[in-house]
């Protein structure tokens, strides 16, 4: 299986102020054809900057990709044209946001928002388009499609919208689809939905997924593989039964403790001390270690590289210096 | 255990209006006869979906809304009937601490002057006497003296929801009603406060109504768990009982939705059709018949009251 996508060495930097945020600060992530590849992360991580670097959706003003190469099918993305772009946009890569609500456009029916990218994209009359939009209405099983298809988002509930959504995304019929929380706005019978409805995308399209998430209960029912962000780094990559089985980093640990359990019954949780640091805030040695229980000296003079482990996992930190040997140091 | 709240019967209705004159059309049942108690130490957790009545059923407790019917019994007194002074005097009692300490902390007052504010109002301490209070408070819920004079931006959602906590804290109440105090928070942050809440509730022998639409939060930090759906109490549980043991089809169906971190699972969920339908107009009969898996004819017809089948496990089904 080839990579569909590579991200190499990725710095997204944002400037307001006179003051320099690298919301991602070196990110190294490929996602294989086919495969579903979570990144977990808190706020600020820098995994939704991550995604909208890839669709080339950041901010005009304020905002810059310093370094790296982002890849698609071996071709780099940031090379493009806006117009080259638009080709790609839409028709190979869609992507999907958190709030159905403020990404549907309010002024213009359902119908009017899914024929316009197959009516751009692949030449279709309206007529064509119409039927189309039905068709993909159908086949996220909106009832009554027919009839939706000329209602205005506000007439539907949230998890409809989160449907349209997908149905839009899903119209050119995308290798690449980019979710970015498809459910937080959701309730959990609804996100339930859902996932089921991407997960029967997936099967019967192939389409690979890049699913962002904060929440760990989805990564480990839709990934296969998952990337750990924090403060604008990758800290620990694997796939997902490696991350849950033995979670290698220090942060991926915390974060899997400080959860409660539906199914459990835990008297204390254990939590992760200290806040989210804000992105560009710790300058020296690793950004985890003001927060972490095993941090000594090194930590807090040097950055650790990411170190991989058995079975392709990969971790940053220095706990793995000795039991992976220098030689083995990733990048 | 003693018994520290009753509600009985509790309604709220908002009034629909429209047309020029603003006549009311209808009503949305917000809050559809709903009754429970609430024992002294206890936190007695309330799930439920968005527009389930969770948030109105908390802030009509504390007469924040005024319900439209029933009665809530705190400490032997009806708080429905209670105006002015009395409702004042007792409000020190009965606190919230809201979901979005962004929007909950006044931007211009500064710490220290958010949480003597309760004080002063109560008049319960001279002005050294204040200060103090708030400083050890402050030592309390994990920050620091330092902080007396800083203003709200100053801090993360995770320590100004320690403020929030803290302002609910400072009039010593014996119930605290919290509404999704942790759904804004970063998971690592989330844990940090719910071990506060608990830590809290110890030392000050604190009675909680936890209101959430996290299970698995839920689950953590209750003793006794309802559920509710389109205005009313369908199931009301010790936690256990709840989670090992749920017999109405929605408390089933929820649980069986929420996603486990735990990738080789493989679990039968039952996955509802639809949406919930609007409180506005709600189903006739049992208000969850429309999704239901096992509705029967009766269903339709007549609205389940709320049962015990076992022990402490109250259910509102027509199937038991």
């Amino acid at each position: 299986m080839g990579n569909l996508l590579e991200i190499q060495g990725l710095k997204t930097y944002f400037y307001s102020d006179g003051r320099v945020i690298p919301a991602v600060d070196g990110v190294d992530i490929s996602l294989r054809k086919g495969e579903t590849l979570g990144i977990v992360g808190e706020s600020g991580s820098g995994k939704s900057v991550t995604s909208l670097s890839v669709m080339r959706l950041l901010p005009k003003t304020g905002s810059r990709i310093e370094d790296g190469q982002i890849l698609y099918k071996g071709n780099s993305l940031l090379q493009l044209s806006e117009n080259e772009m638009r080709d790609i946009r839409g028709n190979e890569i869609a992507m999907i946001f958190q709030e159905p609500m403020t990404s549907l456009n309010p002024v213009y029916t359902v119908g009017q928002q899914l024929t316009e990218t197959v009516m751009l994209h692949r030449g279709y009359s309206k007529k064509e388009a119409r039927e189309h939009a039905i068709e993909m209405l159908k086949k996220v099983h909106i009832p009554r499609a027919e009839k939706i298809v000329d209602e205005y988002p506000h007439q539907l509930s949230g998890g409809m919208r989160q449907r349209v959504m997908i149905a839009m995304a899903m119209s050119c019929d995308p290798e690449l689809l980019i979710a970015d929380e498809p459910t937080t706005a959701l309730d959990v019978t609804i996100q339930a939905q859902i996932l089921d409805l991407m997960r029967e995308l997936r099967n019967t399209q192939g389409t690979s997924i890049l699913l962002i998430t904060h929440d760990l209960g989805v990564v480990a029912e839709m990934c296969d593989r998952v990337v750990v962000m924090y403060a604008g780094q990758v800290v620990e990559q694997a796939d997902v039964f490696t991350l849950f089985e033995r979670p290698s980093h220090p942060y991926t640990q915390g974060l899997m403790k400080s959860m409660p359990k539906v199914d459990q019954d835990l008297d204390r949780l254990d939590s992760i001390p200290g806040n989210v640091p804000l992105p560009g805030t710790i300058k020296q040695g690793c950004r985890f270690a003001s927060r972490c229980p095993f941090v000594e000296e090194k930590c807090l003079a040097e950055e650790p590289p990411l170190y991989t482990l058995q079975d392709g996992q990969q971790s940053r930190c220095w706990l793995h210096a000795d039991a992976a040997g220098k030689e083995v140091a990733g990048a | 255990m003693n018994t520290l709240l009753e509600v009985k019967g509790l309604k709220k209705y908002f009034p629909i209006r429209a047309g020029l004159l603003g006549k009311t059309q209808g009503f949305v049942k917000a809050v559809d006869d709903v009754s429970f108690t609430v024992h002294e130490g206890e936190t007695l957790g309330i799930v439920g979906e968005s527009g389930c009545g969770k948030s109105t059923t908390g802030r009509s407790i504390i007469r924040l809304l005024e319900p439209t019917a029933g009665d809530v019994v705190f400490k032997g007194q009806n708080l429905t009937g209670l105006k002015g002074e009395e409702l004042r005097k007792m409000r020190r009692d009965l606190q919230i601490v809201f979901q979005d300490p962004y929007a909950s902390l006044n931007p211009r007052m500064t710490v220290g002057a958010i949480l003597e504010e309760p004080l002063k109002i109560h008049g319960l301490a001279g002005t050294t006497e204040r200060r103090q209070r708030v400083k050890d408070l402050l030592d309390i819920v994990g920050l620091t003296e330092h902080h007396y004079n800083r203003y709200p931006h100053e801090f993360s959602g995770g320590q100004r929801q320690r403020i929030g906590i803290a302002r609910a804290l400072i009039t010593k109440p014996k119930l605290i009603v919290a509404d999704e105090p942790v759904s804004a928070l970063d998971v690592s942050i989330q844990s940090q406060i719910l071990n506060l809440m608990k830590d809290l509730q110890e030392q000050f022998q604190l009675t909680y109504i936890f209101i959430s639409h996290d299970l698995s939060v839920v689950r953590h930090i209750s003793d006794r768990v309802g559920v509710m759906y389109l205005g009313r109490m369908v199931e009301l549980a010790p936690k256990h009982e709840l989670y090992d043991n749920p017999q109405h089809p929605y408390t089933q169906a929820l649980l069986s939705a929420v996603p486990h971190p735990d990738p080789r699972e493989v679990r039968e969920r039952i996955i509802l059709s639809g949406d919930v339908p609007s409180p506005a107009n709600p189903p006739t009969g049992c208000a969850f018949h429309t999704r239901c898996h096992a509705c029967m004819e009766i269903c339709k017809t007549d609205r389940p009251e709320l049962k015990q089948t076992t022990e402490g496990h109250w259910v509102a089904c027509h199937l038991y």
